[in-house]
């Protein structure tokens, strides 16, 4: 046993000889340790029971924290338990008519000029005889907005949004009143959406300021704004924006429904809600258009679209989305309507040259170089000789470059950036090319279809389409021509199968029954030609102009 | 048409697409070689007469629908011939549908080979396209025909800006003398051309789905059928004014080869028949596409299914071990002839005769009821 062993002698001693982290010191220490560890556990289980304690202290109906009592004291108890280590959450006493009275406030989220002006100095000033709370509200109290809240939650949940909550000792009815002010960036110019000719204000974060700046563009009561809340715990609004007498029947209830069945813990930004809306997670192609132009939402609203503003993000959703509404730009009606044609069709060329570009030059180059004029051809061949690698392989590396360099310039600060862009150009533009690692046609290839993928109104169908060009890349080199076009038609039935609310996302381009769409699809036609609505949003009412002046509900 | 529920009724003009989309496609690029040997410089003719002969063949197929608006042939057949004489008729338009796929398949295989890639076997090029034309039959019906919109308007288009090119070899005394001595030879032409009207069938089994509120559905039939014959006469005329009859009869694909002669002498563009055959892609992927959906919707309702899917899945080594078998120019030719007199005993043969048991039988309920 122990060092006896290694001799091979028995002897015997004490056990804390053997094994010294058992001796009777240390033991006892542990035990100590052990004792005090108790001791915390039962002061820390016994704080919990009072918490516990405190909270059911009154009988609250199920999904309630607790029901508020005429006793002042205990409200204050209840609250105090439920902001229990939120330093910021501040409670004001003061007198009102007699009655010992509190303020509960968030501090920095609540406009202090309002609580002192509005609420505390009314409510100091109250008369001590006949004092009348609904009385009091109505001809005392200046603050635009006052609720009296009965569910714990609500009152939470008011304070938490930066209204105050006055509690009056003797009164079981809680006042909420409105006196939210916080911190929030102003209404600025469009940062990922700017023109030339149209309007320069764009969404902020701020779920209020954005619903001002549709209104402030369609003064129509059909105009509804319906908010729900979402997230578990950031109870993040959601303002559900449409036009009554114009939405298709049962769109915006289809709406609501998948907003409401969304069950996040938070939603900080709006592809949250996007994710929950869209019946094909996996697809690369955004299957609901965002915005941070107010002037695209209206337009959207009144083409029987909803529009959905998420409050904390800019990036406001309008649903349902299709491959034409993508490739519509604001600035497609800030043009002449002849421009704007050409524009909007050299954008749809883009979209396939952002696509297909390079494997149409994998095809051609290594299965059919016959279809190239033979100088051409012979150009080719000499270029492609002085490198290395197989034409596939060439592409992937010029794709694997582009996509570094275009992934940097994006996570780089902007003073960064511009440095980053210039190493890229240097790169990829120069030395790739003398290093004889790819040949030049190809990296002229590669800069036009990263061009054109820039060229997309909508960020994230740039990215979809970017990461498209692997796959075909792919086809090409398998079967060359055949196989670019066999991924064309991939490309074409997977955009035609894409259905949100119902919305073929490709199909409606080139779909008879939709033919007056072509007015403002593929082309767009002076403003004076587009008397109808498109068919394909299916709004109630087709006539554009001079058609329902009603103001109710149809 | 209501956008939120699922698209499974399409209008009047939807259907004239689709229809037209299922005839244009495999067999147009085979046409001359079977026209012009029988019919001659008269070829025209034949495609004219064509389309009076199969325009009425359809018609009377929507007329048979029009006695049972909203059942489709596997439901009414069975109903009005008895079970098993009713499953027979649904069984040859079964076979006839399959045996065209097969077709098709081999012929367009064998010409993207021939063309494109001399080294590779053809059964590689008939997976490619048998995956495409599988994952989208795998779709619903609303997608199927907003996929056969597409595909058809934009080869189309390809199709005919390539093939108007071949006009810069065109020689109109090809095309001479302009009287014929065989006039058998254009009703025999007329009659073996179903494989290039062959696909208005379709119209038994979407019949229920098309919404006839708004659009004259004969018009539809009618304008399709104009369609196929126009594109027809400009390929027939294009082909033997530009290579002769004599001409025609000795190449195997004397419409790819009349491309091929044409040349654009300072511009980019050289080896044209490789952008028809490219243009050619999609115009036999949506045939190909909407055939299989037939077929896999016909055997689903036979068999009680809920989901066409499943059938489509089955039948994709069936297309495949088909089309494979059919080698050699012989038995092609055999399968070729097979499917022209099963395509014409259906549209001349049984379904006439069905048609007019079915007014008779309604005639006599109707009388019987009054």
């Amino acid at each position: 046993m122990g060092k006896t062993n290694n001799d091979k002698q028995c002897t015997f001693g004490k056990l804390s000889d053997i094994l010294p982290e058992n001796n009777l010191g240390r033991l006892k220490a542990r035990i100590a340790d052990l004792k005090q560890l108790t001791k915390d556990s039962a002061e820390l289980g016994e704080g919990m029971f009072r918490i516990v304690a405190d909270l059911r202290a009154v009988a609250a109906p199920g999904d309630d924290m607790f029901v508020f009592t005429p006793k002042l004291a205990q409200n204050v108890q209840l609250l105090k338990t439920v902001f229990r280590d939120c330093d910021d959450v501040k409670f004001r006493f003061f007198k009102t008519a007699g009655r010992q009275a509190v303020l509960v406030s968030l501090d920095g989220m609540s406009d202090t000029p309002t609580l002192e002006d509005n609420i505390l100095k009314p409510l100091m000033q109250a008369n001590t005889s006949n004092f009348d709370l609904k009385q009091f509200i109505e001809e005392k109290l200046t603050v635009a907005t006052v609720n009296i809240e009965t569910h714990a939650n609500i009152a939470v949940e008011a304070v938490m949004s930066g209204n105050a909550l006055i509690m009056i000792d003797g009164i079981a009815d809680i006042l909420s009143a409105g006196a939210t002010k916080h911190v929030k960036r102003s209404v600025s110019t469009p940062v990922t959406e700017e023109n030339i000719r149209g309007p320069q204000d764009a969404f902020n974060e701020t779920l209020v300021d954005n619903i001002v700046l549709i209104r402030r563009r369609a003064k129509d009561p059909n105009i509804k704004i319906r908010i729900v809340q979402v997230g578990e715990r950031s109870k993040t609004g959601v303002a559900i924006l449409y036009s009554a007498n114009l939405v298709k029947p049962g769109l915006v209830e289809e709406v609501e429904r998948r907003i409401k069945s969304l069950s996040v813990d938070q939603v900080l930004v709006s592809k949250v809600v996007e994710d929950a809306m869209v019946e094909h997670p996996w697809t690369p192609f955004p299957q609901l258009e965002s915005t941070e132009r107010p002037e695209k939402v209206i337009a959207a609203i009144y083409e029987g679209r909803v529009g959905l503003i998420v409050d904390n993000t800019p990036a406001t959703i309008m649903v349902p989305c299709t491959y034409a509404s993508i490739m519509h730009a604001v600035e497609d009606y800030t043009m002449p309507a002849s421009v704007a044609c050409l524009v909007r069709l050299s954008r749809h060329i883009a979209a396939f040259i952002a696509i297909y570009t390079p494997a149409l030059y994998i095809a051609i180059v290594s299965y059919h170089p016959g279809m190239l004029p033979t100088g051409l051809a012979i150009s080719v061949a000499e270029l492609r000789a002085r490198t290395p690698f197989p034409s596939f392989l060439e592409a992937i590396l010029m794709e694997a470059l582009l996509e570094l360099f275009q992934e940097a310039v994006t996570r780089l600060p902007k003073k960064l950036s511009g440095a980053a862009s210039m190493v890229g150009a240097f790169v990829i533009g120069t030395t790739v090319a003398q290093a004889g690692l790819v040949n030049p046609l190809l990296v002229v290839v590669t800069a036009v279809t990263a061009i054109a993928s820039y060229a997309m109104p909508y960020y994230s169908f740039g990215l979809a389409l970017r990461s498209l060009r692997v796959p075909i890349l792919l086809l090409a080199a398998t079967l060359g021509l055949y196989g670019v076009m066999l991924g064309v038609i991939i490309v074409t039935i997977h955009l035609c199968s894409l259905r949100n609310f119902g919305e073929s996302y490709l199909g409606g381009i080139l779909d008879v029954a939709l033919w007056p769409d072509w007015k403002d699809g593929l082309v767009r036609l002076p403003q004076k030609f587009m008397k109808n609505r498109l068919i394909e949003f299916g709004a109630q009412d087709e006539k554009r102009r001079g058609g329902d002046t009603g103001h109710g509900q149809s | 048409m209501a956008n939120l529920e699922v698209k499974n009724k399409m209008s009047v003009a939807q259907f004239g697409v689709l229809v037209t989309a299922a005839m244009f496609g495999g067999q147009i690029i085979g046409l001359p070689i079977t026209l012009v040997p029988q019919a001659e410089q008269f070829a025209w003719v034949s495609v004219i007469l064509g389309g009076g002969v199969f325009f009425t063949a359809a018609w009377i197929m929507m007329k048979l629908g029009e006695l049972y608006p909203d059942r489709d042939f596997t439901v009414y057949l069975p109903e009005l011939l008895g079970k098993w004489p009713g499953l027979a008729v649904i069984g040859v338009f079964i076979s006839l549908f399959l045996m065209v796929t097969w077709l098709n398949f081999n012929q367009f295989s064998k010409a993207v080979a021939f063309f494109m890639f001399d080294r590779t076997p053809s059964d590689v090029i008939v997976m490619g396209m048998l995956g495409v034309v599988v994952y989208c039959a795998l779709q619903d019906l609303g997608t199927i025909i907003r996929v056969a919109e597409f595909t058809f308007i934009v080869s189309a288009l390809m199709m005919g800006t390539i093939w108007v090119l071949g006009i810069f070899n065109f020689q109109p005394e090809n095309l001479m003398p302009f009287w014929t001595d065989k006039p058998l030879g254009i009703l025999q032409g007329t009659i073996s051309i179903w494989g290039v009207y062959g696909g208005y069938e379709i119209i038994l089994l979407l019949f229920p789905l098309i919404d006839r509120t708004k659009g004259n559905l004969t018009l539809a039939l009618a304008a399709a059928i104009a369609f196929v014959v126009v594109t027809s006469i400009v390929i027939v005329v294009l082909t033997v004014g530009v290579l002769t009859v004599e001409g025609v009869k000795s190449e195997s694909y004397p419409t790819l080869v009349v491309v091929r002669s044409v040349e654009l002498p300072g511009t980019f563009i050289e080896r044209l028949e490789n952008y028809l055959l490219v243009a050619w892609i999609p115009s036999v992927f949506k045939t190909l596409a909407i055939f299989v959906y037939v077929i896999s919707q016909t055997m689903t309702k036979i068999w009680g299914f809920a989901d066409h899917r499943p059938w489509v899945l089955a039948l994709t080594p069936v297309i495949f071990v088909g089309t494979t078998v059919i080698d050699g120019l012989e038995l092609v030719k055999l399968v070729d002839k097979a499917v022209t007199w099963l395509g014409l005993a259906l549209s001349w043969g049984i379904m006439p005769l069905v048609y007019f048991w079915a007014k008779r039988r309604k005639r006599g309920v109707a009388s019987g009821g009054g």
